[in-house]
């Protein structure tokens, strides 16, 4: 992707996950209308302070977080990409996203197991 | 009501020991039988399909959603959502969960269990066929490949890791295997089914001529074929009351009886008569059924069975396919009467909790122990060294 001249700066937290380890993170940028990915920018873990050139195609970012690593990534989208640092630590990771696919499936039903 | 013991892994070390045994599976026995333990799995990286897979798949990769009303779910294209559960493990079960992540603890591992040679497939990535889209799963089959020949090829004579292919998409399925084959995997895992579907009749199948030119590159390459559990369809077919039984019997094990009919009985090893498949970790026990029931079809319904066959499905069976284990006391028992102490493949399902490790010696002296010695050596490693081509080391 080509980059612009816009620059992002996230601050990655210094989190744990449920294994004890640092928090393995990755953010990568949305490039579509519907939540489609582009390149990854960022993928450590533990706490940094990384800078990014923001690519022009970029309609946002995907912030990526692995609390129990036998399980699939929590993650929040961001858009549009923002104009101030991303506080990673402060995401609402907790909350509906906008592009759920859970809405394809139909989630009111007992579980399964 | 069935107690919930204290230790609820207490059985696993129960055994009835080994009187009359010439060799056993203890690991510290000079005179072990040669094991070879044909399904266990990887412990990918979390965010391996996440860095790897080409950026148009990206956002189609499972992931976890959060609901209105805060639950977490896990979402994979072809799975019902499945509600994330907060279980914290202890003990034995704890070590299980956090076992295979590196190369050296794995190898320290099977030395422990008595393991000479693993078979190795994904475990996250057994998700890479649940969904509808083979072209999307071919994507992610790419990713675990070029990861497992980075991670399991450096010690040969210990790990064999199996090669993923999305047989639905049959012209990338084809330049996989070529490129597969070029890395130097010496086996491939196919799904169940060709296409992630309910199987209603609607989707393409093995049985289907469109699928020669698959077959003709796999014999030409001379790689064995795997068929693991829960890769032809969602596995989470029952919900509420009994669900967790009713999934792992129904909608995950018994699905393998499914490639099996479909390819002993359709004229496809009659046209590719050195194809080797596998089925992986749906047990044996059917098996003796599953041959009977198809011979007894092509017998009675013999004004429907098309194409006639120059065996019976039970013979293309005993020639052609094999079926792994772990701790299977009906199959055992049958083994002899229905000459398939040559097919089936013992397993320790390393790391997952159905498996045997550490104490896979205990659970193969309670389940073989009414077996010959011959058979048991068959079946704990010498049949897969004939499956997948493995030289046996000589004592």
């Amino acid at each position: 992707m080509t980059s612009g001249s816009r620059q992002l700066t996230c601050h990655w937290p210094n989190s744990d996950n449920e294994h004890g380890a640092p928090m393995l993170w990755l953010g990568s940028w949305l490039v579509g209308a519907s939540g489609e990915e582009g390149d990854w920018f960022h993928s450590d873990r533990g706490s940094a302070i990384s800078r990014h050139a923001v690519p022009q195609a970029a309609t946002g970012l995907r912030v990526r977080r692995w609390p129990n690593e036998g399980l699939e990534s929590e993650y929040v989208d961001l858009t549009p990409v923002p104009r101030g640092p991303v506080l990673v630590d402060e995401l609402p990771f907790e909350r509906p996203q906008s592009f759920s696919m859970l809405e394809a499936h139909h989630v009111a039903q007992p579980d399964p197991a | 009501m069935v107690a919930t013991p204290a230790n609820p892994n207490a059985w696993r070390t129960e055994t009835p020991g080994t009187e009359s045994w010439q060799r056993t599976a203890r690991p510290g026995d000079p005179n072990k039988y040669f094991m070879v333990s044909c399904d266990c799995h990887a412990q990918e990286p979390a965010d391996l399909w996440a860095k790897r897979i080409e950026p148009e798949y990206r956002h189609r990769i499972p992931r976890q959603e959060v609901d209105d009303d805060g639950v977490k779910w896990q979402v994979t294209e072809g799975h019902r959502p499945t509600k994330i559960r907060d279980l914290k493990f202890e003990g034995e079960d704890k070590d299980r969960n956090e076992a295979g992540y590196d190369i050296d603890e794995r190898l320290r591992h099977m030395d422990q269990d008595g393991v000479d040679v693993e078979l190795v497939f994904p475990n996250k990535g057994l998700s890479m066929w649940a969904t509808p889209d083979p072209v999307f799963s071919q994507a992610m089959c790419r990713v675990w490949n070029d990861w497992a020949a980075e991670t399991f090829m450096s010690h040969p004579d210990r790990q064999v890791p199996t090669a993923a292919i999305a047989s639905g998409d049959i012209e990338g399925a084809i330049a996989e295997i070529d490129r597969v084959a070029k890395l130097g995997f010496r086996c491939l895992t196919l799904p169940n089914r060709p296409v992630w579907g309910p199987g209603d009749g609607s989707e393409d199948n093995y049985n289907q001529s469109k699928f020669d030119p698959l077959w003709a590159k796999i014999e030409e390459v001379d790689l064995p074929v795997t068929l693991h559990i829960s890769t032809g369809k969602d596995p989470r077919g029952a919900r509420g009351r009994g669900g967790a039984i009713i999934n792992y019997a129904v909608h995950s094990l018994s699905q393998s009886i499914e490639p099996v009919a479909t390819i002993c009985s359709s004229g496809v090893l009659e046209r590719f008569p050195n194809l080797r498949f596998a089925t992986i970790e749906a047990g044996i026990g059917w098996v003796p059924w599953a041959l009977t029931a198809m011979d007894e079809a092509y017998h009675k319904h013999h004004m429907f069975a098309f194409p006639k066959l120059e065996l019976l499905p039970s013979e293309h069976y005993r020639r052609s396919f094999w079926a792994s284990f772990g701790e299977d006391p009906p199959g055992l028992a049958l083994a002899q009467q229905f000459d398939l102490t040559d097919n089936f493949l013992w397993a320790n399902d390393y790391p997952h909790h159905e498996g045997t490790w550490p104490h896979s010696a205990a659970a193969i002296e309670r389940t073989m122990s009414e077996i010959s010695d011959e058979d048991r050596a068959k079946m704990l490693g010498l049949n897969a060294a004939r499956f997948l081509n493995l030289e046996v080391p000589q004592k």
